[in-house]
């Protein structure tokens, strides 16, 4: 269906464009707890809005390439590789939610969100050592679960409103 | 024809409303393991017997947590800490200072960040800090006021900042 390729493909797009704009946003507003990961995480709005009208392949794209990308942009090398394990196991964590259809957008963000955390965190342990970092587990979850909320909670406004207006 | 938009989990067995309600578990599951992480945490922490001010992540200064009294640290070509017995805040002009300043109380077993000024006073409302491994950090002025005891090496690798991701 090359009318659906075409779509997703120009949705992707607006959908990494709009992660990273959100990721520079979110290096705007000071969230650091001298933990490496640490952040709002505002540009998964997009990874779980393109999951659910795309598709996960588009979804993990975007989620890959903005980690990456805004990697380039904002930040250096051993961030990326702390992003992206906190993206793996965020985008694994939510596709299973999605798939278990137990949960609405809101649910699903909110895993990724703290997942997102968790895949850092592990990720700080083996590179750091372990004694302070466990200071921050609680923090890290309870951030990372609600903002998730309340992002999916905007992807649940918004995702009735692109299918509206495609409405057929 | 199968619509490239539809929700391909509409599943009509689990209702939006149960969704909802699942959603809202999962947030109420995570609030609660944080919190008990918290409580354990608190609980588990042991008290300190130095202080360490760390600049930029280097030690440059340690002192026993039962000497009580003040350590101002300021800033002439880099940082310098001295201990004092006593500080009298109005000898200072505040904003106005010649150089930046932080001063730090140790009483009680603990140590707190009284006086600085930097521009967001974060670390004078932190609160003491007496239990092994807990910090005050002024930004600004790159201090790191950190609790170790014997065994805890304060400088650490666990006190790099190595990167800050996002």
């Amino acid at each position: 269906m090359v009318k659906g390729r075409v779509q997703s493909i120009a949705y992707s797009g607006l959908c990494l464009a709009l992660a990273l704009i959100l990721s520079y946003v979110e290096s705007l507003i000071p969230f650091n707890f001298g933990m490496p990961g640490v952040k709002l995480g505002l540009a998964n709005l997009c990874v779980v809005i393109l999951l659910y009208i795309a598709g996960w392949k588009e979804a993990l794209t975007v989620d890959i390439l903005r980690v990456i990308l805004s990697g380039f942009i904002f930040g250096n090398m051993s961030m990326i590789i702390y992003s992206l394990a906190g993206a793996a196991l965020s985008f694994s964590v939510m596709l299973a939610v999605h798939k278990s259809g137990h949960f609405s957008p809101m649910g699903v963000s909110l895993s990724g969100g703290v997942s997102h955390n968790i895949g850092q965190l592990i990720v700080a342990v083996f590179v750091l050592g372990t004694t302070r970092i466990v200071y921050y587990i609680p923090v890290l979850i309870l951030s990372g679960a609600v903002t998730g909320a309340v992002l999916g909670f905007v992807a649940g406004l918004i995702l009735p409103l692109i299918n509206a207006s495609h409405g057929e | 024809m199968k619509h490239m938009f539809d929700n391909d989990i509409l599943d009509h067995r689990v209702t939006k409303r149960r969704r909802y309600l699942n959603d809202l578990i999962l947030l109420a599951a995570c609030l609660l393991i944080a919190g008990l992480i918290f409580i354990i945490v608190r609980i588990s922490g042991e008290d300190g017997s130095t202080v360490s001010v760390l600049y930029d992540s280097d030690i440059i200064y340690s002192h026993p947590m039962d000497r009580e009294g003040f350590l101002i640290i300021e800033y002439d070509n880099g940082p310098e800490v001295r201990y004092s017995s006593d500080f009298d805040e109005k000898s200072y002009g505040g904003a106005n200072a010649d150089s930046d300043i932080n001063v730090i109380r140790i009483a009680d077993g603990c140590a707190d960040m009284i006086y600085a000024n930097c521009p967001d006073l974060i670390c004078v409302h932190t609160r003491p800090v007496s239990r092994t491994g807990a910090s005050i950090i002024c930004l600004p002025h790159k201090i790191t006021v950190t609790v170790s005891d014997d065994r805890n090496d304060p400088a650490g690798p666990d006190n790099e900042t190595d990167a800050v991701t996002w």
